[in-house]
C-alpha cells in the first residue's frame, strides 16, 4: 500500500546538482537509511520526498498516488527535524494533537490517539509540559510522536539523532527501530553516521556527490562495497593493489603483496584485470615475525574490547589491524601480518 | 573558622551597571519625581508656583471635560496611528524577514530611510504634499474625489505620524519573525497545514512579542508626539502634549501642566497593560 517509488530523481541549484538520477524501490514496512557524508544529497532528497523541495525532473510516487509536484500538506508524511522543530508556544499534546487537527478530528478522538502515542513513546503524563521543560531525549520522542500519530504513508527523518549525547543516542537508535517494527511503517533515515544506519536498516543507500553508489543491506555495504568510496565511508578499510590472475569456483585469485589470495568479488571479473582488495582491519591478525608481511607497530589504540593498530609495513604502505582486547604487541614492535582471505573482497 | 564568601554580587560587578543606573536615574526617575511633586505644588500668578502642597491641578482636569476629551483624542491618535502602523508593517516585516532576494539590504535600508530626516523637514514634506493645491489633492482631483483637507485636521496629523514612525514597527515585527525557525513552519506544513493555516497557527502566535513591542513603541511616540501635531495641526489639532507645552511656555502654569503630563503618562501605561494582557490570551488562543 505504501510502497515508496523514486524514479530518475533530480534536483539542480543554479546549474549544480544536488541530486542526480536517484532512483529506489521502498517496500511497505521497509527501513532504509540515505547515508553519506555532508553535502552528499541525502537530506535534499529526503526535502524532494517531503515536498519541501521541488525537484528538477524525475517522478516520486507513494503507492500508486504520484505525489512529485504535491505540496507537503497533501503528502500524508510524518517527518522528524534534526532539530526537533517542536512549536515553543503550544504543550506537548498540543504538538501531537496539531496533525490530527488538521485532518477534522473532534476533540476526543484527537485526545485518545494523543494520549495513546505518548504512552508508546513512553511519555505518558507528559502533555502539559512545554517542548523548552524536556530534554533532548523527550523532545525527540515528542517529535516521534507528533510524526507518527497521524499514521503518515512515510515517515521520514532527517538525522534525529543527531544532536542527542552518545549514551541516549544508542537508546535512541534502538527505540526507533523496535518502533518502526512494531507499526511498521516504511520509514527513509537520513543519517551521516555509519553505526545508526547498519544497526538500524533493512537496506543503506550510500551516497556521495548527489548519487548513489550502493544500495544494499548493511552486511553487503560493510563486506561488499562497489567502489572504494563506500569502502572508505564504511567503518576502516585496508586496499592492497592486486591483480586478478584467475578464478577458483565462485572466488577470484589475485596476486598480491601478501601473496596469491582467494578473494570473494562480482561474478562478472575476468582475468589479468589490475585492481585493488578490501581488507577489513577485523581480518589481519598481527603475528610473530616470518609469518606473513613485515612491518613495525607505529600507533597502537586501546578501545576495550579491541585494540586498533596502525603498521607500517616495509615498503611503506600503512594498515589498519585490529586484535581483542589483551593482545600484547606494544609501538615500535615489528610484527608479521596474515591475511584472514575468507574476508577479503576485490575493489575496482 | 573562615568566613563564609559573601553571598551578595561583588561590587565590580555592579559597577558594570553603574553607567546604566546613572543614565536611567538622572535621565527618568529624577525628572519623574520633580514632575510628580511639581504636579502637587500649589499654582500661582506671580511666582512659579506658591507655597504649600495641594491635590487641586488633578481635580481640575477629573473635573474638565475639556482636558478628559483632549486625553481621549491624544490617545485615540496614538491607537489609530499603532493600528495602521501595524497593518502596514506586519507584511513589509514578514517580506523582509524571509526574502532570500539580492535586494534585501536595499529595502532594509528603505524601510529606515525615513529616520534620516529630521521630523520637521519631513513635516514640511507632508505640509507641501497635502495641502489643498498640494500634490495629493491634485490626484485626488484628477480621479473626482476631493479635495479633502489634510491639513489642520488629525486626518494630516496621523498620515505623517504614521510615516515618521512605521520604521519603529516593522524592526521588532521583523526581528521576532527572522526568530522563527523556518523548520517550524515546514514541520506544519508535513502535518497538514496549509500554508495559511502555518502563519494563523504558528507564524502569527510566534511574532507576538515583536507585534507588541512594535505597538508600544508607535503608540507611546505618537501619544507623546509634539512637532508634528504642531506643524501639520497648525494649532488647529489640539493633543495633550500641545496643550501641556502651552501650560509651560504659554501660561507658566506649571503645576498644571506637570499634573497633564503624569496624567497622559499614567493613562499610556493603562492602555499599555490593557494591550499587553489581551495580546497574551490572543497568542494563546492562537496556538
Amino acid at each position: 500500500m505504501s510502497r515508496l517509488s523514486i524514479r530518475k530523481l533530480t534536483k539542480l541549484y543554479s546549474e549544480t546538482a544536488a541530486v542526480e538520477a536517484f532512483d529506489l524501490e521502498v517496500a511497505q514496512g521497509e527501513f532504509v537509511s540515505l547515508l553519506g557524508p555532508s553535502g552528499c544529497g541525502k537530506t535534499t532528497t529526503l526535502r524532494c520526498l517531503a515536498g519541501l523541495e521541488v525537484p528538477t525532473s524525475g517522478i516520486i510516487r507513494f503507492g500508486e498516488r504520484e505525489v512529485t509536484s504535491l505540496p507537503p500538506e497533501e503528502r500524508n508524511i510524518g517527518m522528524v527535524f534534526q532539530n526537533y522543530a517542536l512549536f515553543p508556544h503550544m504543550t506537548v499534546a498540543e504538538n501531537v494533537a496539531f496533525g490530527l487537527q488538521m485532518r477534522g478530528l473532534s476533540r476526543a478522538v484527537a485526545r485518545a490517539k494523543v494520549d495513546a502515542v505518548m504512552d508508546m513513546v513512553q511519555l505518558g503524563g507528559f502533555q502539559d509540559r512545554h517542548p523548552r521543560q524536556l530534554s533532548g531525549g523527550q523532545q525527540q520522542r515528542v517529535a516521534l510522536a507528533r510524526a507518527l500519530v497521524i499514521e503518515p504513508a512515510l515517515l521520514l527523518l532527517d538525522e534525529p539523532l543527531a544532536n542527542l549525547d552518545a549514551k541516549l543516542r544508542d537508546e535512541m537508535r534502538v527505540f526507533i527501530r523496535s518502533l518502526q517494527q512494531r507499526v511498521a511503517i516504511t520509514t527513509l533515515y537520513v543519517t551521516h553516521d555509519q553505526a545508526e544506519a547498519m544497526t538500524m536498516s533493512d537496506r543503506i543507500v550510500v551516497m556521495f556527490a548527489g548519487r548513489i553508489h550502493q544500495l544494499g543491506s548493511p552486511y553487503d555495504i560493510y563486506f561488499r562495497p562497489t567502489t572504494r568510496e563506500v569502502a572508505g565511508f564504511i567503518g576502516q578499510s585496508n586496499l592492497f593493489p592486486a591483480e586478478v590472475i584467475g578464478r577458483d569456483d565462485a572466488r577470484l585469485v589475485v596476486q598480491t603483496a601478501f601473496g596469491r589470495l582467494h578473494c570473494a568479488g562480482p561474478a562478472d571479473i575476468d582475468a589479468k584485470i589490475r585492481a585493488h582488495i578490501l581488507v577489513r582491519p577485523e581480518a589481519i591478525r598481527l603475528t610473530a615475525l616470518g609469518n606473513g608481511l613485515d612491518g613495525r607497530i607505529i600507533q597502537r589504540h586501546f578501545l576495550g574490547n579491541i585494540v586498533d593498530y596502525r603498521v607500517m609495513l616495509d615498503d611503506g604502505t600503512l594498515v589498519s589491524a585490529q586484535a581483542i582486547g589483551d593482545a600484547a604487541p606494544q609501538v615500535g614492535e615489528r610484527v608479521s601480518l596474515l591475511v584472514d582471505e575468507s574476508k577479503t573482497w576485490w575493489l575496482p | 573558622m573562615t568566613k563564609k564568601p559573601p553571598s551578595r554580587v561583588p561590587l565590580r560587578h555592579w559597577l558594570f551597571a553603574l553607567p546604566a543606573l546613572l543614565l536611567v536615574s538622572v535621565f527618568i526617575a529624577v525628572p519623574y519625581f520633580t514632575i510628580a511633586v511639581m504636579s502637587v505644588r500649589t499654582p500661582s500668578n506671580t511666582q512659579i508656583y506658591a507655597p504649600g502642597f495641594t491635590l487641586q491641578n488633578y481635580i481640575r482636569i477629573v473635573g474638565d471635560h475639556l482636558y478628559l476629551g483632549l486625553l481621549a483624542d491624544t490617545l485615540l491618535y496614538a491607537a489609530i496611528t499603532a493600528a495602521i502602523c501595524l497593518v502596514l508593517a506586519y507584511p513589509t516585516a514578514l517580506h523582509l524577514a524571509r526574502t532570500k532576494s539580492h535586494l534585501r539590504g536595499f529595502l532594509y535600508a528603505a524601510v529606515l530611510s525615513p529616520l534620516l530626516t529630521g521630523v520637521v523637514i519631513r513635516c514640511f514634506g507632508w505640509i507641501v504634499l497635502l495641502a489643498t493645491q498640494g500634490l495629493v489633492n491634485d490626484a485626488l482631483r484628477a480621479v473626482g474625489v476631493g479635495p479633502i483637507p489634510f491639513l489642520y485636521r488629525p486626518t494630516g496629523v496621523i498620515i505623517a505620524l504614521v510615516h515618521v514612525f512605521l520604521p519603529f514597527m516593522i524592526l521588532p515585527i521583523m526581528n521576532a519573525v527572522e526568530a522563527i525557525d523556518p523548520r517550524l513552519e515546514e514541520a506544519a506544513r508535513t502535518l497538514g497545514a496549509s500554508q495559511v493555516t502555518v502563519f494563523r497557527r504558528v507564524i502569527l502566535p510566534l511574532s507576538m512579542p515583536g507585534v507588541q513591542s512594535g505597538v508600544i513603541l508607535v503608540f507611546v511616540l505618537a501619544a507623546s508626539a509634539y512637532v508634528i501635531p504642531m506643524l501639520i495641526g497648525g494649532g488647529r489639532v489640539q493633543t495633550m502634549v500641545t496643550v501641556i507645552v502651552q501650560q509651560l511656555l504659554g501660561g507658566f502654569l506649571w503645576p498644571f501642566g506637570a499634573a497633564l503630563a503624569l496624567v497622559l503618562s499614567l493613562a499610556a501605561i493603562l492602555v499599555l497593560i490593557g494591550f499587553t494582557l489581551l495580546t497574551r490570551r490572543a497568542m494563546r488562543r492562537l496556538a
